[in-house]
């Protein structure tokens, strides 16, 4: 596996981490909505990163992939829902209220989620340094030439 | 000592035996090929081999195979030296020639 | 052209062909620094380099990548160390910099050496 592939590979968590902090941002933007569409309260989503092998390798970077080390891209591979129950808190003058007077929030934890964003800010920003030194060696292997 | 890419069965990747192995590799022995003719005829065909060589890396690099930037720059650099030695060589060879027959071109 | 193939120069060569290997080893442990289950992976291919100068007739050569010990991993099963990679995207890059320098320098030499100082 060559230079040039693994900025492909880095390319690709950049991207990753990106939707991971948009849909941790939407999350943080909903944490208090109480009616979507579809009805019912925000749902809070989470992404699953994994690998998936690239779709049409080359000859050449089939062999270039050696021992287990395969050309394989990050990817987000799934958007959840979030599972766990709504928090119900007692609103009875609330226009989204049930018959009992409470109100369903979204089970988003703000703080969590922040931490969320800087995990995905801190990938990000891992990915691009790792894209700028491998652009630093290959800039110098051309310079072999002169 | 062979050389070999680790995980790839040996053999199923030609380097080229310009750069596979570690050791110096052996003087020539003028001993038992004195003929100058054949000694610059080998030379020159090993000048040949390394352009290919450098060209097929090249290619490799140029189409996306998996190539490394520093192993074709380190292949044209070794050709053009190569040639560069030839050249010089032949300089040298009509230098000689010249003195020797007294005739000035 | 024995001149060319020198211990020396096909030690840098591999030298580069090992760092920028062990750079895209780096570079893809950052890329699944999120990715549950991923465990580290690095390559020790120095001390293969000097295995091989010592004389060692190992005509097969180990698989290079191999899992790193001593790493903590993460509730989710990765074990990625942010500051160990960090550290070793520079370290490398600066190996692979250097060896260029150094091969930059031979050529010149040989170069010099051939055209006998003149252009």
């Amino acid at each position: 596996m060559n230079l040039f592939r693994v900025m492909e590979i880095s390319g690709s968590a950049l991207l990753a981490e990106r939707m991971r902090a948009e849909v941790v941002s939407a999350n943080l933007a909903n944490a208090e909505t109480t009616r979507v569409d579809g009805g019912g309260p925000f749902q809070r989503m989470h992404v699953v990163f994994g690998a998936r092998p690239v779709a049409h390798p080359s000859f050449g970077m089939s062999l270039a992939s050696f021992g287990d080390l395969h050309a394989e891209n990050v990817r987000v591979v799934g958007l959840v829902g979030d599972e766990t129950p709504p928090i119900q808190r007692f609103e009875p003058g609330h226009p989204d209220a049930d018959t009992q007077g409470y109100v369903s929030y979204p089970a988003i934890n703000p703080a969590e989620e922040m931490i969320n964003l800087m995990g995905a800010a801190r990938g990000y920003e891992m990915n691009a340094s790792a894209i700028t030194s491998i652009k630093n060696m290959i800039q110098s292997a051309i310079t072999i030439l002169g | 000592m062979t050389n070999s890419i680790p995980g790839v069965p040996p053999g199923s990747i030609d380097l080229g035996s310009s750069a596979a192995t570690i050791k110096p590799a052996a003087p020539g022995n003028s001993a038992d090929n004195p003929d100058f003719m054949s000694t610059l005829q080998g030379a020159m065909g090993q000048i040949g081999d390394m352009q290919s060589e450098a060209d097929g890396k090249v290619t490799q690099l140029l189409t996306g195979n998996g190539q490394d930037v520093h192993s074709a720059m380190i292949a044209i650099e070794k050709a053009n030296l190569a040639f560069e030695m030839m050249l010089q060589v032949r300089n040298k060879i009509i230098a000689a020639y010249q003195a020797v027959s007294g005739i000035a071109f | 052209m024995s001149f060319l193939n020198t211990t020396q120069l096909v030690l840098l060569e591999r030298y580069l062909d090992g760092t920028s290997m062990r750079q895209t080893l780096v570079a893809t442990n950052v890329a699944n620094v999120d990715t549950p289950g991923y465990q580290t992976r690095d390559t020790d291919f120095r001390g293969q380099l000097q295995r091989a100068l010592s004389g060692d007739d190992n005509d097969v050569l180990v698989p290079f990548v191999m899992p790193v010990r001593g790493l903590i991993s993460r509730p989710d099963g990765n074990n990625v160390s942010v500051d160990r990679e960090s550290l070793l995207l520079a370290e490398i890059q600066l190996q692979y910099k250097a060896a260029i320098s150094i091969l930059r320098a031979k050529f010149a030499l040989l170069s010099t050496a051939i055209k006998e100082g003149q252009p």
